[in-house]
């Protein structure tokens, strides 16, 4: 469905994706692990197009991603729920859904994707006429999630969904999550720091490390795998 | 030397047209190319600074008027009108400069364009709408009452050639490496001790001086009466924006290169089609203008630069220099000078010695909150001198904003920022600097424009040292980059970008090195090799403090770790204890995790 | 007291105008970053155009004019995004280009408009011009009644558009972020060109909605740049609602000056107040302050 060959991404120069190859079958899902500044969030941002690749290659169901502009690879159906949540925080929750609907097939099913997502985040039901600044962390992350779920992805990219938020509120993004994989089919990547939630709901896990994957396994491999620690820490727990 | 030609070539230019020429209508074209070309270099040495003023006029009206009156009121020589002028516009530019120097991106523009529309008001409707100039055949010198219209040429000239000096010899000196720093990324200038705003308030005096000159010269040899709507009218500050930008915004000879360009055509065109098409000229500036935003945004002058530097470098292996063609040794770019003389503006303060058994930096109860996002609370450490230590912590848990109020981009809410021993928190990023404490950027940051010397020199010149040149000279050799030091910033590796950053922030000899994030972008064996870059370079004393995403070389590195979760430092002490904090590990990996790993 | 009303209530009037005149500067700045210095020059071709409609033939009224200038302005504005803004938008080095580039435009319109209608000043004046209504002691003008009801519709309508329809959000959307925007699948260039359109028809129906006592040359934008731009700085560079509040405060201010001076240095006090509000609140009267330290 996605595949990735030969990528190599930065800014200004400053390389942060080095020759990383990397696939996503139909409806499969994916964690992309790693310490912090391996080049996790430049491989989804080079995905979606807001970073541009210095070289290689990214296909989706068999079209060259790369011409086209970030606006066609979401009507492509590929979605991401960016880092730091990027809630429109002027406007309602109402108003961040409708625009998670703005692809055009999505469009027209945006009541019934709005039932879907408010049973996924019951949380958020009874604050659709609320600023979404005026959210917590954790529920600016549920609209955050609930506002990529609106648009019908045919693949759902996650960056750090649990980031600066409390034990508790990470586990309810995360049931979230699990709830919303029960119905869907939707392939999905997940880069996450909690590597054992991540795991949990994927098939299949990258270790990116300094902009190349060192690592490639099924969850249950890696689960049980202490160079993933190390990767982390760099320490024997 | 070199720098002398471009004078000699413009002198005798205009003294041969000056002597050639005699019809009345090519004198005047003459006339206005210098005073248009003055102008220009006038406005120009604000956009040095990266400055675009729109209420240049603001000056010339000061100038023209100040002069005019006072020769009406008390007889008064222009020239004496002339610096009085200078005087008043220079100390009116401080005012409308000084509130819009601290605040980022539009602002200058936005204040400077109301303000010259607001002095014609009040000279209008409280003064005089036209002025006429005095006639004083008795003093041809004295009056610039000149009877030959050829040495109103001469006496711009003259002008010109001062504004040009001065142009230049800010170029030269450390004024104009401040100007170009602040013009080509103001945070990091700021970073190493460059005080932005006074350089850019001395650089709008002397550019408001210029002007309020310049338009004692315009009004005595071509408008002949003192206009408001003429003097102060927004046609001014077009054709010094059209001059400068056409030429070349902030190069010193661009104007001249604009003025003699544009100046004639425009009149020209008026003169012939001006009768039935009234605003020929302007349209001129305007196309101009549009042109060149589209096409050459920084000019005529740094464009030819380039496709010169273009021809000059391609390789020719049969021939040596000497060999090479006239136009491709013309071309080849000189070896980049850096600062030839240090304006005694500042002298060196001798730096406060670290008090017997105190901390090199303490930070006692930093908080910080974003709205109602509470990203640090009670965050507390200390560092020793000659310690290092690492700050470590997921995404989210506040590092970069520690690093912020640390480096004075942002300020707590609570809590102090001790750095030996003295309150800094009130201090501003230059001011740090200058104490001591140097630091590197997350996303590595240069000033694009200049060499990789002058990147360390601009860092010199803001610790004050007495010798900056050869200051940053070794400190390159040092991080073995003096065989690039005169190339293009833009020819460097990362790993090199990294090791200039390190000796733009060593240069100074700071007490305490902060590094955001060094190893970023680095490969795992420039990883390994930067530490020990590092270490070569600091004085035993240097405290550090690394803020680094990569935990397992920091951890080799460090002496003390300080681990954030979520605003909060949650364990602190040796590496390996800290990487072994069930806390830590959590806050890292997850609690199920520790579960897991538990159960295996 | 009847004296300060007597200032009071027209300044409110003009107040309305002034703020059209400013959201459209301050949706063009809060979308794409740009300050269109040819903002006031869009204007004045927008009185030309309600100015020729009126007295070339068609004899059509100034404020039933109204939607055609709209029209035609937000296909004008979008026209001229296309063919020259849209190079200058989004890198860095750029701010000088954005600021040359709108500069010269303006100057190309007041010149081909200087060519072809000379600088005489025109004026429209429908039958009603002159005619007003007391209340109690304070008269108030027919036009300007008119002219601030149109303001009050427009911004209704703008508030409708911005707020209930798909393009209007994706406009805010794209404004508040256009990282996230884009990743909602919204093609900012679009966003851009649309909104540079609505910004450029929002200021022409305010230039419209003066033709009936404003007298009309080449070079009246700059009476109106000062209050454009202190308007847009008085509410926060970039925000829409503010701006249109800095527009009335600025009525209000030309208006009430002239209690104590001449109305010919009303904009001084405009002026004063904008180089206030720059040094004590940077971001606009509700913005908050953020400063570089």
């Amino acid at each position: 469905m996605l595949e990735i060959s030969d990528l190599c991404a930065g800014y200004d120069g400053v390389p942060a994706l080095r020759s990383v190859d990397f696939r996503v079958g139909r409806g499969e899902r994916v964690a992309i692990l790693g310490p912090n500044g391996a080049g996790k969030t430049t491989l989804l941002k080079a995905i979606s197009g807001t970073v541009a690749a210095d070289s290689g290659s990214i296909s989706f169901e068999d079209r060259d991603l790369l011409s086209q502009a970030p606006h066609r690879r979401v009507e492509a159906g590929i979605v991401h729920v960016p880092q730091g949540r990027m809630i429109f925080a002027s406007m309602t929750v109402a108003d961040n859904l409708r625009l998670g609907s703005h692809r055009s097939i999505a469009r027209d099913r945006h009541d019934e994707r709005r039932d879907l997502v408010l049973e996924i985040f019951p949380a958020l039901a009874g604050m659709l006429n609320r600023d979404g600044g005026a959210l917590s962390g954790g529920q600016q992350q549920m609209l955050a999630v609930a506002r990529g779920v609106m648009a019908c992805p045919r693949l759902l990219m996650l960056d750090e969904p649990s980031m600066g938020l409390a034990p508790r509120a990470a586990d309810d993004i995360f049931e979230g999550i699990a709830r919303l994989l029960e119905s869907e089919t939707t392939a999905m990547i997940v880069v996450e720091q909690r590597a054992h939630e991540a795991l949990h709901i994927c098939d299949r896990a990258f270790v990116l490390e300094s902009g190349e994957v060192a690592l490639e396994a099924t969850s249950r491999e890696l689960l049980a795998d202490e160079r993933l620690a190390a990767a982390y820490l760099g320490a024997e727990i | 030397m070199r720098r002398l030609v471009p004078f000699i070539v413009l002198v005798v230019v205009v003294a041969a047209l000056n002597g050639w020429l005699d019809q009345r209508f090519y004198v005047r074209v003459l006339t206005l190319s210098v005073v248009w070309a003055l102008a220009g270099v006038a406005w120009n040495l604000m956009a040095k600074a990266g400055q675009i003023s729109l209420g240049h006029s603001a000056f010339v009206g000061i100038g023209a008027y100040g002069f005019t009156i006072l020769l009406r009121d008390s007889d008064t020589s222009p020239w004496i009108g002339m610096a009085i002028g200078m005087g008043v516009a220079a100390a009116v530019a401080l005012a409308v400069g000084l509130p819009t120097f601290r605040l980022r991106g539009f602002y200058f523009t936005l204040a400077t364009i109301s303000f010259p529309l607001i002095l014609e008001l009040l000279v209008s409707h409280y003064g005089d709408p036209e002025l006429t100039v005095p006639f004083h055949p008795e003093g041809e010198w004295e009056f610039m009452e000149f009877s030959n219209s050829h040495t109103y040429v001469w006496v711009g000239l003259g002008m010109l050639v001062v504004a040009l000096a001065i142009s230049e010899l800010i170029d030269v000196t450390s004024f104009g490496f401040a100007l170009r720093a602040v013009r080509d990324n103001e945070v990091l200038a700021r970073a190493v001790g460059i005080r932005t705003v006074a350089w850019k308030s001395a650089a709008f005096m002397i550019s408001a001086a210029l002007s309020a000159a310049m338009a004692v010269l315009w009004v005595k040899a071509v408008l002949r009466v003192t206009v408001a709507e003429e003097v102060f009218g927004i046609t001014v500050v077009i054709v010094m924006l059209s001059v400068a930008f056409v030429g070349g915004v902030g190069q010193t000879w661009g104007p001249v290169v604009g003025a003699a360009f544009l100046i004639p055509l425009a009149m020209f065109l008026d003169d012939s089609i001006g009768e039935t098409v009234p605003g020929a000229q302007e349209l001129v500036y305007a196309a101009a203008l549009v042109l060149v935003a589209l096409l050459i945004p920084r000019g005529i002058l740094p464009a030819i630069e380039r496709g010169c530097r273009r021809i000059a470098t391609r390789p020719d292996p049969s021939r040596e220099l000497a060999g090479r063609s006239l136009l491709q040794r013309l071309a080849a770019p000189s070896p980049r000078p850096s600062p030839l003389l240090r304006l005694p503006l500042r002298r060196q303060r001798p730096r406060m010695p670290l008090p017997a058994g105190a901390k090199v930096l303490e930070v006692d109860g930093v908080a910080k909150s974003f709205g109602a996002n509470e990203v640090l609370s009670d965050v507390a450490f200390s560092v020793d001198a000659g310690q290092r230590v690492g700050i470590i912590g997921p995404n989210g848990a506040g590092k970069t904003t520690l690093f912020n109020i640390m480096t004075a981009h942002l300020r707590a809410d609570a809590g102090r920022i001790l750095f030996k021993g003295a309150a800094v928190d009130r201090l501003r990023a230059p001011r740090r600097y200058e104490l001591g404490m140097s630091r590197t950027f997350q996303v590595p940051q240069g000033f694009h424009l200049m060499s990789p010397l002058d990147n360390v020199v601009v860092a010199a010149i803001g610790a004050s040292l007495p010798h900056p040149v050869a200051a940053s000279m070794a400190m390159l050799e040092r991080v073995g980059l003096a065989g690039k030091a005169l190339g293009e910033l833009s020819a460097l590796t990362t790993a090199e970008i990294k090791s200039l950053e390190l000796a733009r922030a060593m240069v100074s000899e700071p007490d305490l090195l902060l590094l955001d994030e060094p190893l970023a972008g680095l490969n795992e064996s420039e990883r390994a090799g930067f530490f020990g870059t590092v270490d070569e370079l600091v004085a035993p004393h240097t405290a550090i403090v690394v803020i680094e995403h990569s935990v397992r070389s920091l951890i080799q590195y460090v002496e003390s770790v300080v681990a954030l979760d979520d605003g909060r430092v949650i364990a602190e002490g040796p590496p390996e204890d800290v990487v072994s904090d069930p806390g830590v590990i959590e806050a890292y990996l997850g609690s199920k995790w520790m579960e897991h790993a538990r159960d295996q | 007291m009847v004296e300060f009303l007597q200032f009071l209530v027209p300044g409110i009037l003009i107040g309305g105008v002034y703020a059209l005149l400013a959201s459209g500067l301050g949706l063009i700045f809060g979308v794409m970053r740009v300050v269109n210095f040819a903002q006031a020059d869009f204007m004045m071709l927008a009185m030309y155009l309600s100015w020729a409609l009126f007295a070339g033939g068609f004899g059509l009224d100034p404020f039933l004019a109204v939607p055609a200038v709209f029209v035609v302005f937000l296909l004008l504005g979008m026209a001229v995004h296309w063919l020259f803004i849209r190079f200058v938008i989004g890198q860095r080095e750029n701010h000088d280009a954005q600021v040359i580039l709108t500069i010269g435009l303006g100057l190309i319109f007041q010149n081909l408009i200087l060519i072809r209608y000379s600088s005489e000043p025109r004026v429209v004046a429908p039958a009603y011009a002159n005619e007003g209504d007391f209340i109690g002691d304070i008269f108030i003008s027919r036009v300007r009644l008119y002219a601030f009801l149109l303001s009050l519709l427009v911004a209704a309508l703008l508030f409708l558009f911005l707020n209930r329809t798909g393009t209007g959000r994706a406009i805010r959307a794209a404004s508040e972020n256009w990282e996230a925007a884009t990743y909602m699948g919204i093609d900012i260039d679009r966003t851009n060109r649309i909104a540079f359109g609505v910004g450029v028809a929002l200021t022409a129906v305010g230039g419209a909605a003066l033709v009936t006592f404003q007298s009309i040359t080449p070079f009246v934008g700059f009476r109106f740049v000062v209050v454009m731009f202190a308007a847009v700085v008085l509410g926060g560079l970039g925000s829409v609602s503010g701006a249109f509040v800095g527009g009335v405060l600025i009525g209000i201010i030309q208006s009430v000056s002239q209690v104590w001076t001449s109305a010919a240095v009303k904009n001084v006090w405009v002026f004063a107040l904008f180089l206030l509000i720059l040094y004590v609140r940077p971001n606009g009267l509700f913005g908050k302050v953020q400063r570089a330290i």
